[in-house]
């Protein structure tokens, strides 16, 4: 009984660890141990309740593929370049337009917003280069034929 | 650099998932996390040693995430939409017991101190060894044993408390 090994070693035992060839074998031959065993594998057994059985929602690997491949703009800044231009147009063309912005609340979900336009933008730039200029060519020509517009029915 | 990235998320990907998805107890932030801890492996790829296993790395990076995550979040959540309770189909009564377990088992996770809960997550979700444990935590292979044996003892107790049995434990 004396030469019983630690609970420690015991632990390990039952884990699979390497453990010294003469504690294993006593702790197969000693009966305190096999006790012992008994208690530390319930313990293990409950632990073994943390187990996860869950794989990687589909596409995760796109995803990030997609936010680690060379991309010809940074994602963010260009965000936040895009929120910042869409803020002043407003405010060029009416201050009141930027004044409706901060009571609608719309400016308290600019994280969300430029989140969005991160992911847009990380979208856009999978589609490649031509796209990505089409794009923004469409973008300007909404934002000026708006401007257009909204000068024409303001007068 | 591309192609060592996708092989570490098709070899170990699931591995950081999981471990992610015990600390969060979310799905949709367990994904975050696993995203986070992959785009830093990308961003430090130079600092890796490939003659060495790429679990310990990337969980230790995984881990690092997962502290400050549970740091700004310290009511642990739980989300009902784990991967087993879509797979096995149960039916109703199976089902809540599921969920009273698992929301059981988060609750006991996340009442173990720090110390305990990484070395427990580790060995049993990230299913390192002792000398992998200790490497991503940088500890003596000792104090993972003994954390690992204190661990399992306050999970035990904590469990058993909240089953509203007595309690052994230290």
């Amino acid at each position: 009984m004396n030469n019983c090994p630690d609970k420690l070693t015991i632990q390990a035992y039952l884990d699979g660890e390497e453990v010294h060839e003469g504690a294993e074998k006593h702790i197969q031959a000693c009966s305190a141990c096999r006790k012992a065993c008994g208690e530390l594998s319930d313990m293990i057994f409950t632990a073994d309740r943390l187990k996860v059985d869950a794989t990687l929602p589909e596409g995760f690997l796109d995803r990030l593929v997609s936010k680690t491949s060379n991309r010809p703009v940074p994602a963010a800044p260009v965000a936040a370049i895009i929120f910042l231009i869409a803020c002043l147009s407003s405010y060029l063309l009416d201050p009141g337009y930027l004044e409706w912005w901060l009571t609608a609340g719309i400016t308290s979900q600019v994280g969300l917003i430029i989140d969005f336009i991160v992911e847009l933008i990380y979208v856009i730039q999978t589609l490649g280069y031509p796209w990505l200029i089409m794009i923004t060519l469409a973008l300007i020509a909404i934002e000026v034929f708006i401007i257009y517009k909204i000068k024409i029915v303001e007068g | 650099m591309q192609e060592l990235l996708q092989e570490m998320v098709e070899t170990y990907g699931d591995q950081v998932y999981r471990l992610a998805l015990r600390y969060t107890g979310s799905r949709a932030q367990a994904e975050d996390v696993t995203q986070e801890t992959f785009l830093r492996a990308f961003k430090n790829l130079d600092r890796y040693d490939r003659s060495r296993p790429a679990a310990p790395w990337l969980l230790k990076i995984a881990t690092n995430i997962c502290r400050n995550w549970h740091r700004d979040n310290r009511e642990v959540l739980f989300d009902s939409s784990y991967d087993y309770m879509k797979t096995t189909n149960p039916g109703p009564e199976e089902m809540y017991l599921a969920r009273e377990g698992e929301e059981e088992l988060l609750q006991a996770i996340g009442k173990l101190p720090q110390k305990y809960r990484e070395v427990l997550l580790l060995k049993h979700v990230g299913e390192l060894n002792y000398k992998e444990v200790a490497e991503t935590l940088d500890l003596e292979l000792s104090l993972v044993k003994n954390r690992l044996y204190r661990g399992r003892l306050m999970l035990r107790d904590l469990l058993a408390k909240g089953k509203g049995g007595s309690s052994n434990g230290e």
